[in-house]
């Protein structure tokens, strides 16, 4: 009987766990963005404020900072985004691959009985 | 055949059931939302319609990048399915013979099609997905930038 972490690890080779553990990784870092993005937000509140509160004589947008925070956030997410779903698509295939030919070489050296049922 | 039957009939019963809401849902969403963003903020929301065709075009390419590998890696899968199911079908024969052997090579000599296939969708999938989630918080950002811009500025 298979548990449930022989799903991920009993086909797994060298190549594989690298895939995997970098899916794991970068997710972690893609779930990291949304908080980021949040303060970010907090900040860009806090500049709106300052806006209000101060006349416009001065050349700089005070939102710019943040807003360019933002940018690099997206930009992060971008990164993220595309190495952990690229990783864990390609570990998941390979691991698709060698179950389909473990699966097909036990089904075919099974008793005649297995059939008949 | 009565398997078929009831498969394809859920089929279709999960396309109209709450699919039509979804879609009447995101309708009335992207109209209202951009006659509401021009009602109140006209200027702001002419900047930002930039954003709908690099958007758009993401979600398409997502859409046709999911799309496409799934039925290239069907196609690529389907030469080892007829294999397999003409080795499982006539099982005993395959039994009598002793060719459980050339059965396997038959199975697994066109299966790594499926898998570079596979591969080449999860590269392209990756992309147009992370594409389409930068673009959101990117145009996030331009919002917020060209907001404070115009406040700022007092255009």
């Amino acid at each position: 009987m298979a548990s449930f972490g022989d799903l991920f690890f009993r086909f797994a080779d060298g190549c594989d766990m690298f895939l995997f553990w970098n899916g794991i990784f970068w997710s972690f870092l893609f779930g990291a963005a949304l908080p980021a993005f949040c303060i970010i937000f907090g900040e860009l509140l806090d500049d709106m404020g300052e806006m209000s509160a101060a006349p416009n004589e001065e050349a700089a947008n005070p939102m710019s900072q943040n807003s360019l925070y933002m940018v690099y956030n997206a930009l992060g997410v971008m990164v993220t985004t595309s190495l952990y779903i690229g990783a864990l698509g390609i570990y998941s295939e390979s691991i698709a691959h060698k179950l389909k030919i473990v699966y097909f070489t036990k089904a075919l050296t099974k008793d005649a009985a297995f059939y008949d049922e | 055949m009565a398997s078929k039957i009831n498969k394809e009939a859920s089929a279709v019963q999960r396309g109209i059931s709450e699919k039509i809401g979804n879609i009447n849902m995101s309708v009335s969403g992207f109209i209202l939302g951009y006659a509401a963003a021009f009602y109140l903020g006209w200027k702001l929301a002419l900047i930002l319609l930039g954003a709908l065709p690099f958007v758009a075009c993401s979600g398409i390419a997502f859409g046709m990048s999911m799309e496409t590998g799934t039925i290239e890696q069907m196609k690529a899968y389907s030469q080892s399915a007829g294999y397999a199911e003409q080795a499982l079908q006539s099982i005993k024969i395959v039994h009598t013979y002793g060719n459980e052997m050339l059965e396997f090579d038959n199975y697994s000599k066109y299966l790594y099609r499926a898998k570079e296939k596979q591969r080449k969708t999860a590269v392209t999938v990756a992309f147009s997905y992370a594409l389409l989630f930068a673009l959101i918080f990117a145009f996030y950002a331009a919002a917020f930038y060209f907001g404070g811009y115009l406040r700022w500025n007092e255009i």
